[in-house]
């Protein structure tokens, strides 16, 4: 493994992401840069990155190809991206595709697979620090993931990590970019107002949020993992998952387990699943589909976690 | 490799969820009818979480045709991943999307069910679903850009954006074409001449098609426990603001529940389409099934 000779790559700016010190030529979120021209623990720069990918190892999906180490990734009419050895992000734009998509796909899937690479159990949610500890929020894409996250920021909680959330071998929470992304409508029902902040991509009506004071940019323990899904009752549950059940929500909310598989990660993963299982609760929360009372959400799991900690 | 991909194509209101509990109750080999909230068919087209689960990345990073052109593609890996057949619902127009392809993949495609209905009473069956007027059901059924799920509202709906075109565009779209093995079968014909009409659906989707199967899985997927089951335990697909998803489950509501004027500018708008799947008479006047 070679650490990439910053001499070719000298004037790209410093950032603190995930808890590394990464040089990119990407304008990364500004409340992210760093003062430095030490060492660094990865790059992100532009480069070639084959048109096929057939150097990355087996198709993993219709746009993606892994083996231990590399993955590549291809989102049409906007680039290519090549992540290697937990170190290094290469990305190939097609067309003129502008700088706001790039950062999205480098700080999401490409940086996730980089904490894959090295080794993190990276959970899909948002971290929301409660007292000293977090709870990690997971769900599928609409469960309303970001509208809880910004919703307890506006109640005061901190954010620790939105949508990549990597772990530390002890359970601990790395924090993530100052920043939530949140569409349009999250915004309207929480009395954000959008016309000031810059869009994810000029396309799409889904803003970057700073988090400002509300960023909790330390390491914390994760208190308890909550999976968030609607069903057609009209009350709110909450069940605590135990066993083979807590076992596989964790599996569900893995970040892309198509790259931890793709990337020979998978019993190292199961492995992480099962001690995370084993040491904080997992809980089932649903929501009533008609109507979104994030309110009753958020009360729900201060006062679920409150209880989790009591019978602790 | 033998293709795998089964597709359940209509415009909303035509029998749909019908078919997919038939198809349910037809694989299964429980007593009991199958549950309206586990229906064993494998997800509409376009689920979002199905879509990203395949995909590696999210469809909510892309645009509205980036989105388009990926989802042929998603269901070409899916298909030649599967040992065995999955029968999906879709709702959207079949359309070319950006890149030239069709939206579904021909060459993982096994075959298409068309359902449609007489647009007289999609049209009330479509209104109670949407929570609106009967016009401006028709508005929509005439609205060579009605969507589903529209992206351009800032939500992030569980559905990607759905092209459905006008409804004649709809019929059009999925009937004319003749690369892709396809079943066209009416609404009305599921009602009033079921059993011959699930046989032909059934030996086309390579399921039991005997007699006996046939009529167990109709019993058990009728409109009356289609209801019941809404009734006492609500239907996570059904529209979130109308009071029932199942409501009637019959054919010729027009005949009391549209006005004159409402029943002629359906004519106007899909008359040829209509015509041409038996829903007018000679003289150009709604035929009674």
């Amino acid at each position: 493994m070679n650490f990439p000779d910053r001499r070719v790559f000298p004037e790209a700016p410093y950032y603190r992401v995930y808890g590394l010190t990464l040089q990119s030529d990407v304008a990364l979120p500004g409340e992210a840069r760093l003062e430095s021209d030490g060492a660094v623990d990865a790059t992100i720069r532009r480069g070639r990155v084959c048109e096929q990918g057939t150097e990355f190892g087996r198709q993993i999906g219709p746009y993606v190809r892994a083996k231990p180490g590399a993955l590549w990734l291809d989102i049409p009419d906007v680039a290519r991206f090549a992540v290697r050895d937990g170190r290094e992000i290469v990305y190939e734009p097609i067309g003129d595709v502008g700088h706001q998509a790039l950062r999205l796909f480098l700080l999401g899937s490409c940086l996730g697979a980089l904490m894959i690479q090295r080794g993190h159990l990276v959970l899909h949610g948002n971290a929301i620090r409660i007292g000293d500890g977090v709870a990690i929020c997971c769900g599928v894409s609409g469960a309303g993931k970001s509208t809880l996250a910004a919703s307890m920021m506006q109640a005061g909680q901190q954010i620790v990590a939105d949508d990549v959330c990597p772990l530390t071998e002890q359970g601990e929470i790395i924090p993530g970019l100052p920043r939530i992304k949140l569409w349009q409508d999250s915004a309207e029902r929480l009395g954000i107002a959008t016309d000031t902040l810059e869009r994810v991509r000029p396309e799409l009506k889904k803003f970057e949020l700073p988090l400002g004071e509300a960023f909790c940019n330390q390491p914390l323990p994760v208190s308890a993992v909550y999976v968030l899904n609607t069903h057609v009752s009209s009350e709110f549950s909450a069940e605590v998952l135990t066993g083979i059940a807590a076992f596989e929500a964790l599996k569900a909310h893995t970040y892309r387990f198509r790259y931890v598989d793709g990337l020979g990660k998978k019993i190292a993963h199961f492995k992480a699943c099962g001690r995370l299982a084993s040491r904080v609760p997992v809980v089932s929360i649903k929501r009533p589909r008609a109507g979104f009372e994030i309110d009753k959400l958020n009360a729900l799991i201060l006062g679920d976690l409150k209880q989790q900690r009591l019978s602790a | 490799m033998t293709p795998k991909l089964y597709w359940l194509a209509s415009y909303p209101k035509s029998g749909n969820t019908w078919m997919r509990a038939f198809i349910t109750n037809l694989r299964n080999e429980t007593d009991d009818p199958a549950s309206i909230n586990a229906l064993g068919t494998s997800g509409i087209a376009s689920d979002r979480a199905l879509l990203d689960a395949f995909l590696g990345f999210e469809t909510a990073d892309l645009t509205t045709s980036e989105i388009a052109r990926i989802r042929p593609e998603v269901f070409a890996w899916k298909g030649a991943q599967q040992a065995q057949p999955t029968y999906h619902k879709i709702h959207d127009a079949l359309e070319r999307v950006p890149g030239g392809r069709w939206l579904i993949p021909e060459e993982q495609t096994a075959g298409v069910l068309y359902m449609l209905r007489n647009p007289l009473d999609v049209a009330l069956s479509y209104a109670n679903h949407r929570s609106r007027t009967v016009d401006d059901a028709i508005l929509k059924m005439g609205d060579p850009n009605h969507r589903l799920s529209k992206q351009t509202k800032g939500t992030q709906h569980r559905q990607v954006e759905q092209r459905m075109l006008t409804w004649s565009q709809h019929v059009e779209s999925w009937t004319a074409q003749t690369g892709i093995s396809t079943l066209i079968v009416r609404y009305e014909d599921m009602l009033h001449l079921s059993e011959e009409t699930f046989q032909s659906v059934a030996a086309f989707l390579g399921l039991p098609s005997d007699r006996e199967s046939i009529a167990d899985a109709l019993r058990k997927s009728s409109f009356n426990e289609l209801r019941r089951q809404e009734d006492e335990e609500g239907f996570h697909e059904g529209p979130r603001k109308c009071a029932n998803f199942f409501r009637q489950g019959q054919a010729g509501g027009w005949q009391t529940d549209l006005s004159d004027a409402q029943i002629n500018q359906i004519i106007a708008d899909h008359g040829l389409a209509m015509r041409r799947f038996g829903y007018l008479n000679a003289d150009g006047s709604p035929r009674v099934m």
